[in-house]
């Protein structure tokens, strides 16, 4: 099941009339990121730049797993932000941000209530459908480039046998029709409004609640991966700069702002 | 009982901080490092270290010499890149590619050195400096604070 990502319908549920998002739809790209990195440089009064592709040769996921889709059935898309020196700090908000409104647009388009695994991947039942990855390029330091990957139309049994117990796709979840035009829209959408918040002066600390309510980590025993070590406890708190703090069995707690949940034993 | 390596550690820490003389005794090891003050370059200074049996070391010692401790790391003219920021330290933008840089490479201020990494943020890490990298001081994947030293970078 594939379909063609149609432009019109894209700007239409972003909203033609808005003027400020540079929107691009690409055939196939290296990876979504760089291509947003390159039109950044070309256009550089672009405060918001998006694009979407059907195919990307070198999709990347954390640590450059590849971010496997096939034509017409994933959305992969990358937005390029802009932020004032004044604003450098914000920038440190956008891995929670990124994932509380692609979980926005989820839940608007698709009434599809997805949970949040720190620091950003999108599950449904533990099932990963969505993936974040953001890059703040040193030739650009004020630019960030979010990359999200989702899966979309893709059915169970397509996915490699290995992944299967671990990902989902949007298709099997809300078993209709889903246009990935809109939903591409939608999702760009909310991350441009979520750009204006942050603009006006909001912070990951006031979406706080509404990253905790969604956050299926709080509470669960965990194995945490932070480059060659790994971490094993009970998440006992994430606070509101996003540091994840985990109590091993021998007492002693850690902290963590950098690190890969890699397994949920009591799911 | 010191080691070498732990003398390492010592004239590392010693180079990098501001302290000018440091004398440290334990048991049959003296050790007195000095930097001199005239030549210093960035955070980093030209650093004598003088390593000192004490006269009367019972049982005899490791055969730790000043050579031993200090000719692989001659300190004149270089100086480190440090962490902006804490995170994971990665020297490549994902494992299946080539790293930033090797001991060898010639960067210049912006030259791309590695990647630190927090929140699923992937942050790219300039030189700031032009010179030749001689030594990288941390392990890929490992955690880095803020302002740790992650390569030495020989500027002359």
């Amino acid at each position: 099941m594939s379909d063609r990502l149609d432009r019109h319908k894209i700007e239409e549920h972003i909203g033609i009339e808005n003027t400020a998002i540079s929107f691009y739809l690409e055939d196939e790209v290296t990876s979504t990121n760089d291509r947003v990195f390159a039109l950044c440089q070309q256009e550089e009064q672009a405060n918001f730049v998006a694009l979407c592709a059907e195919f990307q040769q070198q999709g990347r996921g954390r640590r450059g797993r590849t971010w496997f889709s096939r034509k017409g059935e994933g959305l992969m898309l990358s937005v390029g932000l802009t932020f004032s020196d004044e604003q450098a700090a914000v920038m440190q908000d956008w891995p929670f941000l990124t994932a509380l409104a692609v979980r926005r647009a989820l839940l608007w388009y698709l009434d599809l209530d997805v949970a949040i695994k720190w620091p950003n991947d999108l599950l449904v039942d533990g099932k990963k459908i969505a993936g974040i990855l953001i890059e703040r390029r040193a030739k650009y330091p004020n630019r960030l480039i979010l990359g999200i990957g989702m899966n979309v139309l893709t059915r169970k049994e397509e996915f490699e046998p290995d992944l299967q117990s671990r990902v989902t796709s949007l298709i099997e979840l809300v078993k209709r029709p889903i246009d990935r035009s809109a939903l591409a829209g939608e999702v760009i959408a909310a991350i441009y409004r979520t750009y204006v918040d942050v603009l006006q002066g909001q912070r990951f600390h006031d979406l706080y609640d509404e990253f905790i309510a969604s956050c299926e980590t709080i509470g669960k025993r965990v194995t945490v991966h932070v480059g060659e070590h790994r971490h094993e406890g009970v998440v006992t708190k994430i606070d509101r700069e996003g540091t994840l703090f985990l109590q091993k069995e021998n007492g002693e707690s850690v902290t963590l702002i950098s690190g890969e949940i890699v397994m949920q034993i009591d799911q | 009982m010191l080691t070498v390596s732990d003398i390492r550690d010592f004239i590392r820490l010693f180079d990098e901080s501001t302290v000018h003389e440091l004398s440290l005794e334990t048991g049959e090891i003296k050790l007195s490092l000095k930097k001199a003050g005239a030549t210093v370059v960035h955070e980093s200074a030209s650093t004598h270290a003088v390593f000192t049996p004490a006269l009367h070391a019972e049982p005899p010692m490791e055969s730790v010499t000043v050579k031993d401790v200090v000719e692989p790391q001659d300190l004149t003219n270089t100086t480190v890149i440090r962490s902006p920021m804490v995170g994971t330290f990665y020297r490549a933008s994902s494992p299946q590619a080539k790293p930033y840089v090797e001991i060898g490479a010639r960067v210049t201020p912006t030259s791309v050195v590695c990647i630190v990494e927090a929140m699923k943020l992937m942050n790219e890490i300039e030189a700031d400096i032009a010179g030749e990298i001689i030594e990288i001081l941390v392990e890929n994947g490992q955690l880095v604070e803020y302002g740790q030293p992650l390569f030495r970078v020989n500027v002359k």
